[in-house]
């Protein structure tokens, strides 16, 4: 099953330029997670983090203009294909680097900014769907659906719940350094992991496989 | 004991995500598996987008910018 409704057509069902059509269509899909995005870097303005508000911000704009029709030349464009020998090497780089670099130095920054511009470029990128091996059994179609959406249900509850429950240590957490204490928001947690070489190579190596997982899934290549 | 509570919330979370992630294996006619359902959803460009940008957030949050201190 290749379910196109994932993807709609930036130019109606026919290919011909109907861009009003488009736009309405790539709305009303998009609208979610550009409003994600927005109110992500708004809380991130909101908490004195201004530069991460703008990624956010940025990100749901790009979104935004890419529903409009306005980026459509950017829909494809030629990436250079990289042997798994060398991701490997370069993956392996960068955790030696965010590892020994003086944390939070030039270093970890110029690190962390190519990766993500690099991840962003190869994920901005339309790709054609992976073919599916049976896709036309009507019934396991069904099935397939039914599971995805329990699936869809469950991670998003679990996602929801994550976020909620961070956003409200984070409150209680704001009017004292006891309060910091009794309500310790998910960083805090995390800070003394990362702030150990062995737990920021851990993290970092973590962090990097699970961008790669990210970046192959839902494409052919 | 808030404090407690509070871990026990985020370790919860993982605990359930683990469950899920391994009930999805087990049982992919019921709950589809993650990969699965990631091989859909990232088909969008809005949502392989909204979804690269949080997991890089995630490496700048933690290995760029410096925690901040604690409230007073």
């Amino acid at each position: 099953m290749t379910d196109q409704s994932w993807r709609p057509s930036r130019h109606g069902e026919t290919g011909s330029p109907t861009p009003r059509v488009g736009v309405a269509a790539r709305m009303r899909l998009d609208w979610w997670w550009i409003a994600i995005l927005v109110l992500a870097g708004s809380f991130q303005l909101y908490r004195g983090a201004p530069v991460d508000g703008v990624f956010f911000l940025a990100a749901g704009l790009a979104l935004l203009a890419d529903a409009a029709g306005w980026l459509h030349a950017l829909d494809h464009y030629p990436l250079p294909r990289l042997h798994l020998a060398a991701q490997i090497t370069l993956g392996a780089i960068a955790i030696a680097v965010i590892t020994f670099a003086p944390q939070f130095g030039l270093a970890d920054l110029i690190t962390v900014a190519v990766i993500g511009a690099t991840a962003l470029i190869v994920a901005w990128r339309d790709d054609p769907l992976p073919s599916d091996p049976a896709p036309n059994r009507e019934g396991r179609d069904v099935t397939l659906r039914r599971a995805l959406r329990r699936s869809a249900v469950l991670w998003s509850a679990a996602g929801i719940f994550l976020c909620l429950w961070e956003l409200g240590s984070f409150f209680l957490a704001m009017p004292s350094a006891q309060a910091d204490f009794d309500h310790p928001p998910l960083s805090d947690l995390l800070d003394p992991v990362v702030a150990n070489p062995v737990g920021r190579a851990a993290c970092a190596a973590l962090w990097l496989i699970a961008g790669a997982a990210f970046l192959r899934r839902g494409r052919r290549s | 004991m808030s404090r407690f509570i509070t871990i026990a919330g985020f370790v919860a979370v993982g605990v359930f995500g683990l469950v899920l992630a391994w009930y999805g294996r087990r049982a992919p006619d019921r709950v589809a598996p993650f990969g699965t359902l990631l091989d859909r959803v990232m088909a969008s460009r809005a949502i392989r987008i909204t979804i690269v940008v949080f997991w890089w957030w995630l490496g700048w949050h933690f290995f760029v910018v410096a925690p901040l201190p604690a409230s007073s």
